[in-house]
């Protein structure tokens, strides 16, 4: 019994000493702060960017980095570079309290409406005519990319169609003619393509995949008000028909992490896919020739639009100049490096020549007008997980759901 | 007494047998990792004979300018040199103070020690990261290592190995006039050889490896520790498999090295011809 | 009578331990504090300014949650598989190279790689191995195992990580034996040969007594890293979502990743820690009550 007292009072003690502790913590966070004030009183205004991305981007933007005082004199801009967006997420709270997050950053529009919703970026309206910004130097779709309930919140970067890929020469083995424009024809022709060893098209269960397929049907997620509208179940049903008669595959019963890899081995003859699948192919398969064709069509023209654009993080130091900073990212000579290593542009005078620089992709061109947002529900990654989760129990569980029960099963999550 | 030979001839026959198909199988992984650094990417998923092999994944690695290989390397070396330095004074004396003295509040600094192994590091990583910052601590060799100077896991592992410890060394050791203290560092340090090697070998592994806390702690490439560098080799939509390989092998291999030279310090029952002597 | 104070065990012990338990509560038990605080709070990642106190209100969500049973029982059949399994093994590869042999390092650096090459090239080489119709799988059809790709098959998947686990986790094992295997006393083993005592009998009575200590650390860390195991599980669902496929493979520990730093919602996933730490801390402390009776 003794002995347990004594116990308890070194606890104590121990307790004491890490209370004494955590004050000299936080006399050590006023120190920081005051030197901090200190530093921001030049003339200079620093702003950091932060992206993850190549080594070669990382250059890029240097370049940019180094150039901006010659339109911007006050900004000094440093880029950061962060090895994945999620080690940008998780870094991020901590950075904020530490006072050493990025003014702004590079996004992509398929996560970027979970952020905005929960008040992460700045509405960039009021800023657009004091930092002068035009944002007529942008496609109008872009620009629209970036608006939640009629507020700006990104600089557009860069904006492209969503899109069909096919193996050219298993498309000719098999006899078959003209591309297909729809669902219908995907399908008659998946089954001419299918032999032993190779499926007629590999189908990612990934939301990015599957939201094709949904806008083709005229459908869409209206963030999470109609993830089980009819036109999204019919949509589904194609998918579970393709699978169903045998023609199609997921990369991951073959083994494969995702459908490019299953397309470049030669495992299937058709994919969604986007621009990027261009460099991955030059690499992992430079003999394959493939044509990209536009997201067939379900009732409708219609495919995601893939963007990613700047914004603006709501604890950065000098909006105005971030902001400006942010602007400065789109100007034609650092669009056009980007542009040589692989990336669309969203600048209107420029996206001509980005489908010059790829030819491949000029079929793709037109549906700039039809391509729209992703418009996932506000939990965006709950939202993705749940529909992966469901769509896996039934195409790799089987578990026997239809299309039906598994978004109405979705939906009920998110009303 | 022939037979008896000849039995055992195929004994050990047998254990050769078995140990090659287990090392085969444990060597596996690595000769496939080594075998995708050497490829193209178009052939990294079937197999391809030495004729297409290519070093151009590593040559990337020390011709680009954007990869400071060397700098890398040097931070690494320096990383863990002082993650080893501490862990090598701090844990053991208190895994002897654990194992070996009987002083109130021994129980529960035995809990603590345990329960701290059981929460994952992301649970803390955020206040940590918050803590590292204050310090000024972000892009420094500091925040990597002072925080990590000690770990739970091998004070753990060493009161067990200090438990074994036949008593009468230190008792004789008292008799000589020495203090604790004393007998803690001129007789059971030494004495511990073996898992103090042990210990080095797994920390050094370990922290050589690490990559969530360094990639979390530093953003300046300068300051990047081998793994992370290696890691920031990637293109944007896709993984380039065979430089990834290329990079586990680099960094893989100073730590076979480690290991393969350490290995060779473990002496046999050390332990017991003391106590006589 | 001063000197003698000083060399107590109550000093010396305290002092030992001073740098250990300076360092762990600054660097340590200060930011668990703070998350544990968080585990009453809803905080969400975004806006960690404003986050409000509720009580227990986290806590009773997630014992709502059948997904988190579901990661429990996950958790636990990991736990069970993994923890004899690495055990034995480890201490048999440990006594194979522990022998006089020619070139036992080679085999002990070869048993040893697993440990140390990045979870991400092992899982990848297992992924090419226990795809459909592969020698792995078609062997394994004999034991009537299903061909087909183990990692995208809901009812494979989850021994699918726990062999991949196994396979990197047993060469700790092996090279802790094989150290505790220098510390038995030699004369101990001498004295039982002249007592004529077989080497199973040894190995019996000598052996696995003197490494008994050691085989307490090993299965209380074992069953510790198995409960943590996320590495090869992110691996395997790098492509999909955590847990893939279909949430088969998910964890108390990719429950917290999952609800705590993905969906940013850090009170919650503190409170998921929070009463993970407990089931594992009664899990240690039983093993301790049976394997442990020292200290």
């Amino acid at each position: 019994m003794v002995k347990k007292m004594k116990d308890s009072a070194l606890l104590l003690l121990a307790l004491c000493l890490v209370f004494a502790l955590a004050a000299c913590g936080g006399k050590n966070e006023d120190n920081a702060g005051g030197s901090q004030a200190s530093g921001s009183a030049g003339a200079k205004t620093t702003v950091t960017m932060g992206f993850w991305g190549t080594a070669q981007d990382l250059k890029i933007y240097q370049a940019a980095a180094d150039n901006i005082s010659k339109q911007y004199p006050n900004i000094e801009l440093k880029i950061k570079q962060y090895p994945s967006s999620d080690q940008f997420w998780n870094a991020l709270p901590g950075e904020i309290a530490a006072g050493v997050a990025p003014d702004f950053i590079k996004i992509s529009n398929e996560g970027s409406y979970e952020y905005i919703q929960k008040g992460m970026f700045v509405p960039l309206d009021d800023l657009v005519a004091s930092a002068g910004i035009d944002l007529n130097r942008y496609t109008a779709g872009s620009v629209d990319t970036w608006k939640v309930d009629g507020k700006l919140y990104g600089i557009p970067n860069s904006v492209i169609p969503g899109m069909f890929l096919i193996n050219e020469d298993m498309w000719k083995n098999a006899g078959l003619g003209k591309y297909p424009t729809t669902w219908d024809e995907v399908k008659a022709a998946a089954k001419k393509l299918t032999t032993k060893d190779v499926k007629g098209i590999v189908i990612n269960i990934d939301p990015y995949h599957i939201t094709n397929y949904v806008k083709s049907y005229g459908g869409g997620w209206g963030y999470g008000k109609t993830i089980n509208s009819p036109e999204n179940v019919k949509a589904l049903q194609t998918i579970f028909d393709m699978y169903n008669a045998g023609v199609a595959v997921t990369p991951k019963s073959l083994g494969y992490g995702w459908d490019g890899e299953v397309f470049a081995n030669g495992k299937a003859a058709m994919t969604t896919g986007g621009y990027w699948y261009k460099s991955f192919l030059k690499d992992a398969a430079p003999n394959l020739k493939y044509v990209a064709i536009p997201i067939p069509k379900g009732t409708t023209e219609g495919s995601t639009m893939i963007a990613d654009g700047y914004v603006v993080l709501k604890d950065a130091k000098d909006k105005k100049a971030a902001a400006q900073a942010a602007y400065y990212m789109t100007n034609d000579a650092t669009q056009k490096a980007l542009m040589e290593n692989g990336l669309p542009t969203a600048v209107a005078s420029l996206s001509p020549k980005y489908f010059e620089l790829n030819p491949e992709f000029k079929s793709i061109e037109p549906e700039l007008k039809t391509a729209t947002d992703f418009a996932y529900p506000a939990e965006t990654k709950k939202f993705k997980d749940e529909l992966v989760m469901q769509l896996e129990n039934t195409l790799l569980g089987g578990l026997k759901k239809s299309p039906q029960e598994i978004l109405d099963a979705v939906q009920q999550q998110f009303k | 007494m022939r037979a008896v030979k000849t039995n055992k001839g195929l004994a050990t026959a047998g254990n050769y047998a078995l140990l090659i198909v287990l090392g085969l199988l444990f060597a596996l992984p690595f000769l496939y990792t080594l075998y995708s650094s050497l490829v193209t990417m178009q052939d990294v998923n079937h197999w391809v004979g030495p004729s297409k092999w290519t070093l151009d994944n590593y040559n990337l690695f020390f011709t680009n300018e954007a990869y400071n290989v060397p700098q890398w390397l040097w931070n690494t070396v320096l990383m863990t040199g002082i993650v080893i330095a501490g862990n090598l004074v701090i844990n053991p004396m208190a895994g002897f103070a654990l194992a070996k003295l009987d002083f109130a509040g021994k129980r529960w600094i035995y809990w603590i020690v345990v329960a701290t192994m059981m929460v994952p590091y992301q649970m803390i990583l955020i206040p940590v990261y918050v803590n590292v910052a204050k310090l000024g601590w972000l892009n420094s060799v500091w925040g990597l290592t002072i925080p990590f100077l000690y770990q739970s896991l091998y004070i753990f592992m060493l009161r067990q190995f200090f438990i074994s410890i036949p008593g009468e060394f230190i008792e004789a050791a008292r008799l000589d006039g020495l203090t604790k203290m004393g007998a803690f560092w001129r007789i059971v340090y030494p004495l511990a050889r073996s898992s103090l090697i042990t210990m080095s070998i797994l920390a050094f592994s370990g922290t050589w490896n690490s990559y969530l806390i360094p990639s979390t702690f530093t953003s300046d490439p300068s300051k990047y520790v081998l793994v992370v560098g290696l890691n920031s080799v990637k293109d944007m939509f896709f993984e380039n498999t065979p430089l990834i390989m290329a990079g586990v092998v680099l960094a893989t291999l100073p730590i076979l090295a480690f290991f393969f030279i350490f290995q060779k310090q473990y002496i046999e029952g050390v332990s017991s011809s003391g106590v006589k002597g | 009578m001063f000197r003698k104070a000083r060399d107590s065990d109550f000093v010396v012990g305290w002092l030992f331990c001073l740098p250990f338990l300076a360092l762990w509560a600054w660097w340590f038990f200060y930011p668990f504090l703070q998350s544990f605080v968080r585990s009453f709070q809803d905080a969400n990642f975004a806006q960690l300014d404003a986050a409000k106190f509720i009580g227990l209100d986290n806590y009773v969500t997630i014992l709502q949650d059948k997904a988190f049973y579901r990661a429990v029982l996950h958790s636990l059949e990991i736990v069970v598989i993994a923890v004899p399994v690495q055990t034995l093994l480890g201490l048999l590869m440990a006594i194979l190279v522990n022998r006089k042999i020619k070139g036992k390092g080679l085999f002990r650096t070869l048993f040893f790689i697993p440990y140390i090459t990045s979870t991400i090239a092992v899982t990848t080489v297992f992924m090419m191995l226990f795809k459909q119709g592969t020698f792995v799988t078609e062997f394994f059809g004999l034991f009537g195992f299903r061909n087909v790709t183990w990692f995208a098959d809901t009812h494979y998947a989850l021994l699918f990580v726990v062999i991949l686990f196994i396979f990197q986790q047993v060469g700790f094992s092996m090279i802790v034996y094989l150290s505790g295997l220098q510390e038995v006393p030699r004369d101990l083993y001498e004295a039982g040969q002249i007592d004529g005592a077989s080497r199973l009998a040894q190995f019996r009575y000598i052996t696995v007594p003197s490494l008994k200590p050691i085989t307490f650390f090993i299965v209380s860390v074992a069953t510790i890293l198995g409960f943590q195991i996320y590495d090869q599980i992110a691996a395997i669902s790098r492509y999909g979502a955590l847990g893939s496929p279909a949430g088969a493979t998910s964890t108390v520990v990719t429950y917290f990743y999952q609800n705590g730093i993905r969906y940013m919602n850090i009170g919650y996933g503190s409170a998921a820690v929070v009463l993970f730490f407990i089931i594992i801390m009664i899990i240690t402390f039983l093993q301790k009550k049976l394997l442990d009776d020292k200290g």
